[in-house]
């Protein structure tokens, strides 16, 4: 084993803080902009006009989009299974209840009890909010509950003794996989043979 | 199975503004194609990685949710972490300092891409080792709002798409949002350096990415009064309807004799004043009404709105004006006649 650490460092720093932040928050400039009595500070007249539609459409085609460096790159097709969008409900499995829903990993759900088929689901749920796993469990421990996994029982190496799987589907709640408190992929299947007829996973 | 490393993972948001106590990085491990969520409880940190990560290497996303009532996530950023991938870095500049990368529709920026750690002499090496992906792809805010739809109803499209070998790329764009009305494009760009799949990763890696947000030229129009219109008897109420004010932006109204010109400095009617610092643009209407203690004399006057933004070096720009007359001067033609003889 190589024990090295990596550090990512400014994971979250500055990329995205563009969409990070469109959310109608409007505050009130103490920019320095205005005197005591609310008129702007410094009055210059105006050097220039609001572009026109059509002079801006003019401008572009006058300067495309161009590498100002020797560039030695070339048109690219892109990869088959490119995914532009990596929106995260791609990978998640969705738990919903009244007004709030969370997200776990695709394949954290290690049981799903008939009775609440209904309050699972996949993709971006608009209507809900999303809260993270931690706060929404925290609310809805009378039909969710988790159990610690292995990194094996993770990766599928692993096995779920019977006494386990006995507790699970006895326990009539939902089982979401976790590794160290948090939700993970669970690819060991709990044992089949005990699972009732349209039972999941 | 030969591991590579737990890893470390150091974070930082630009917390107030966006974090409420809790965000989350998912880590994806290419070779068992698993998840492990793990969820933060400051703005900045460092978190160790619970799980191991094996050859070849792992993906790892930030995400975060807006604040209340903002039920929009987020995702900040995405790290690749593998045993034989380049690096890269993407840098957009423009002439808003703020820091999430934002532009206006009318004003160009710039890229700037740096890749390193490919083998470029080897000619019997497989793409993946020789050439970066660069790909550029825009997406539309759906009208009347100032976000990506929290939907499946999203339409991304490619702008450019690129393979680069190593090196410092620099480019300079206009945005290629196209509405109808290039004034009016509104949404954002993404820059991307993947890696290309090979035998170890078999699917395209984000290396770097950096996202632009163009929001569309303000507009202002004046009703109340029209071009070169005579006023006898009394002012008219102003009304000037103003559409997508530059999130940094202060915005006035001024008032000065003359017909419209540049440069003219007037008075500034102080009801109109709006300083914004916003994430999105803001529409406003302003209504003026009792303004004639600014028009003393008769004569040529000018209403003008003017903004200041980043842009334009930081002098207004005009948004809008219109030029009227005043002409309260009455004057009686007549003959006074008697009736006496």
């Amino acid at each position: 084993m190589i024990n090295k650490t990596i550090t990512l460092f400014g994971l979250g720093l500055l990329f995205a803080a563009s969409t990070a932040f469109a959310q109608n928050t409007v505050r009130f400039q103490q920019s320095g902009r205005l005197d005591e009595n609310g008129i702007p500070i410094n009055l210059r007249g105006a050097t220039s006009v609001r572009v026109s539609d059509d002079e801006l459409s003019a401008k572009k085609t006058a300067q495309p989009s161009q590498f100002v460096t020797k560039f030695e790159g070339r048109k690219a097709e892109l990869p088959e299974n490119l995914s532009i969008l990596g929106d995260i409900y791609e990978n998640s499995e969705v738990l919903i209840y009244g007004d709030y829903h969370t997200i776990v990993p695709k394949g954290a759900l290690i049981y799903i009890p008939p009775t609440f088929k209904k309050r699972i689901s996949k993709g971006p749920q608009p209507q809900s909010q999303l809260v993270w796993w931690p706060e929404f469990y925290s609310k809805n421990r009378g039909w969710i509950t988790h159990r610690e996994i292995t990194i094996e029982q993770v990766e599928g190496r692993g096995t779920f003794p019977e006494d386990v799987v006995e507790v699970i589907l006895t326990d009539h709640k939902v089982v979401v996989a976790t590794h160290e408190q948090g939700p993970v992929t669970c690819l060991t299947p709990l044992s089949s043979e005990k699972q009732q007829p349209n039972e999941s996973p | 199975m030969k591991f590579l490393t737990h890893i470390l993972t150091t974070y930082l948001f630009l917390g107030s503004l966006l974090s409420h106590g809790q965000d989350l990085i998912r880590q994806y491990n290419y070779s068992t194609g698993t998840f492990r969520d793990v969820y933060l409880s400051n703005n900045q940190g460092t978190v160790l990685s619970p799980m191991i990560v094996p050859n070849p290497g792992a993906c790892f996303d930030l995400w975060a949710r807006g604040i209340h009532p903002d039920n929009y996530y987020y995702r900040l950023d995405t790290k690749v972490v593998g045993t034989y991938l380049p690096q890269a870095s993407i840098q957009i500049t423009s002439e808003d300092p703020y820091p999430a990368t934002r532009t206006r529709a009318d004003r160009p920026y710039d890229v700037t891409m740096v890749i390193s750690g490919l083998i470029n002499d080897d000619p019997s090496a497989p793409l993946a080792s020789k050439r970066v992906l660069y790909l550029r792809h825009g997406e539309n805010y759906p009208e009347g709002t100032y976000r990506i739809p929290m939907n499946t109803s999203r339409s991304v499209y490619v702008l450019e798409s690129y393979d680069v070998p190593n090196g410092t790329h620099q480019s300079t764009h206009y945005n290629s949002i196209s509405p109808a009305n290039p004034t009016e494009a509104t949404g954002e760009e993404t820059y991307r350096a993947y890696s290309y799949p090979d035998a170890s990763i078999p699917v395209a890696s984000i290396l770097a990415q950096q996202v632009i947000q163009i929001w569309p030229v303000a507009n202002a129009e004046v009703s109340g009064v029209t071009e070169n219109e005579r006023f006898v008897v009394r002012l008219p109420e102003l009304s000037i309807k103003l559409t997508a004010l530059y999130p940094d932006s202060l915005t006035y109204v001024q008032l000065y004799q003359g017909p419209k010109a540049l440069g003219r400095v007037g008075t500034v009617l102080p009801s109109t004043v709006r300083d914004f610092d916003a994430d999105v643009p803001q529409d406003e209407t302003i209504l003026i009404r009792d303004w004639g203690e600014h028009l003393q004399e008769d004569g040529i006057y000018t209403v003008e709105v003017l903004t200041v933004t980043p842009f334009n070096s930081g002098n207004p720009e005009r948004l809008g004006a219109i030029t009227f007359e005043i002409d309260r001067e009455v004057e009686l033609r007549g003959t006074v006649t008697s009736s006496e003889n």
